[in-house]
């Protein structure tokens, strides 16, 4: 069978039937249907479904599952997205209309691109990006669609660290959004841009941003967005040395994370109540959340920020006097940051801590400073080893 | 025409241009959006794509799982 929705085979009398009945719904309900049958019994029940529900409803139910997915499994996520793009790619203008085939194209390149750079694999998300802004072009041109597009641009440039294109990427984006009257979106894109200016070095700018979203959002609308000005905040009070402010935060907020959280995003929740409970000097508790994090990590694959984990642990069993713990650790993490190639700066500093900790050196400090430096060069790929540790 | 070839002919004003736009309280945007046409699309994606080229080259390539900074969510996923 395929695995993709496909034609329906000639019809009997009670097929028949079933269509005229369907074709009486209005699309949207077509679009739930599909999406119901996607959920509940997967593509192969998408594939067995009347002809009514394939084409663009089964495209639509693809679109949003897969986005639906995103903080859970980024490569069901992509997958959904390529069948998005399978069913959009056969529609046939003369029956739809070439402007809105194009669009839907544009939207299932976009879902796709979106979806890769969530799996990590941003060359193929910048290429996916790249094919939707061409049909884009060659479709209505519409803005608030242009408006999405953007914004999934401005995620891909922050996981490129391209924080500063990202920033004013979402200034477009929000402007956009704003002059149309979208308030829920344009307080989004308020919560995007907030938090990449947290990671531009300016928590508390982040703090402020990310509220001035919540207060414009509809939380009802998405949840997790709500969820995600949430986390953010907490994680910039970390950073400014708000540790119980961000505590206090992170409790009142706990279901929301069992509800409406990921997999990846429940595995940052702990990351963040180990730098917490580091910060307030709970190293007991700060070990158990930071090694449950790092195991999240590694169990999703994602290999660098495992590492950065392990080195947050470092300093807190270097905290604890466990040396020659931390020692391990620290060259462990080493050993994944030169397996990735990391950038240059990054590993001048990281060969240095190699080199301390192979030689049993009094390295707290320089543990200190090489964390805050691979966190800094995050943020600031023009930073160099000589300005920081010379 | 792919988003590679598009970096090429962008123009260092055009690139300028865009960089001008700043902050939502400048409304700089704005002046780009009271007659939106094909051209300003081209040209706003032609900027974005000479963005992404402007990484260094020959530089080590980055982590492919570098998915955010430190610990934060973004909206998108």
């Amino acid at each position: 069978m395929s695995d993709h929705p496909t034609p329906s085979e000639p019809q009997g009398p009670e097929d028949e039937a079933l269509e005229a009945i369907h074709a009486k719904i209005p699309p949207d309900l077509r679009v739930r249907e599909a999406l119901s049958l996607l959920e509940s019994g997967g593509v192969e029940e998408l594939a067995d479904a009347p002809s009514d529900l394939k084409g663009i409803p089964a495209c639509e139910a693809f679109l949003e599952q897969s986005w639906k997915l995103r903080g859970e499994d980024p490569d069901e996520m992509v997958r959904l997205a390529m069948f998005a793009n399978l069913i959009a790619g056969k529609l046939e203008p003369e029956v739809h209309g070439e402007k809105k085939v194009k669009d839907l194209q544009c939207r299932a390149w976009a879902a796709l691109g979106n979806a890769y750079r969530v799996a990590d694999d941003l060359d193929a998300a910048e290429l996916a990006l790249g094919r939707a802004a061409e049909l884009y072009l060659q479709g209505s041109r519409d803005e608030l669609l242009g408006a999405h597009l953007f914004d999934l641009q401005a995620s891909l440039f922050g996981a490129r660290r391209s924080f500063a294109a990202a920033l004013q990427t979402m200034d477009v984006v929000y402007e956009i959004y704003e002059r149309c009257g979208e308030r829920h979106l344009a307080g989004r894109a308020l919560i995007t841009k907030g938090s990449y200016s947290g990671v531009a070095n300016d928590p508390e700018g982040a703090i402020r941003l990310l509220q001035r979203g919540l207060a414009m959002i509809d939380a009802g609308r998405e949840p997790r967005l709500t969820l995600t000005a949430v986390h953010n905040t907490a994680f910039f009070l970390v950073i400014c040395g708000r540790f119980r402010e961000a505590r206090s935060l992170v409790w009142q907020n706990l279901p929301r994370y069992e509800e409406h959280g990921g997999q990846l995003d429940r595995v940052k929740l702990r990351g963040l109540r180990g730098l917490i409970c580091a910060g307030l000097g709970e190293l007991d508790r700060a070990e158990e959340y930071l090694l449950a994090a790092r195991q999240g990590f590694d169990e999703a694959g994602v290999r660098y920020h495992s590492a950065i984990a392990g080195l947050d642990l470092a300093v807190v069993w270097l905290r604890q006097g466990r040396r020659a713990e931390a020692r391990d650790l620290v060259l462990d993490c080493v050993r994944v940051f030169l397996d990735l190639r990391i950038h240059r700066e990054a590993l001048a500093a990281v060969l240095v801590l190699q080199r301390a900790f192979e030689k049993g050196l009094e390295a707290d400090a320089l543990l200190d400073k090489a964390r805050d430096f691979l966190r800094r060069i995050e943020q600031d790929p023009a930073l160099t080893f000589e300005s920081y540790f010379l | 025409m792919s988003s590679r070839s598009l970096r090429r002919v962008l123009s260092v004003s055009l690139v300028m241009a865009f960089l001008s736009l700043g902050s939502p309280a400048s409304g700089a945007a704005s002046t780009f959006f009271v007659s939106p046409d094909a051209s300003f699309w081209e040209l706003a994606w032609q900027w974005l794509t000479e963005q992404l080229s402007t990484t260094v080259e020959g530089e080590p390539a980055a982590p492919a799982d570098q998915s955010d900074a430190g610990w934060i969510l973004d909206p998108n996923g």
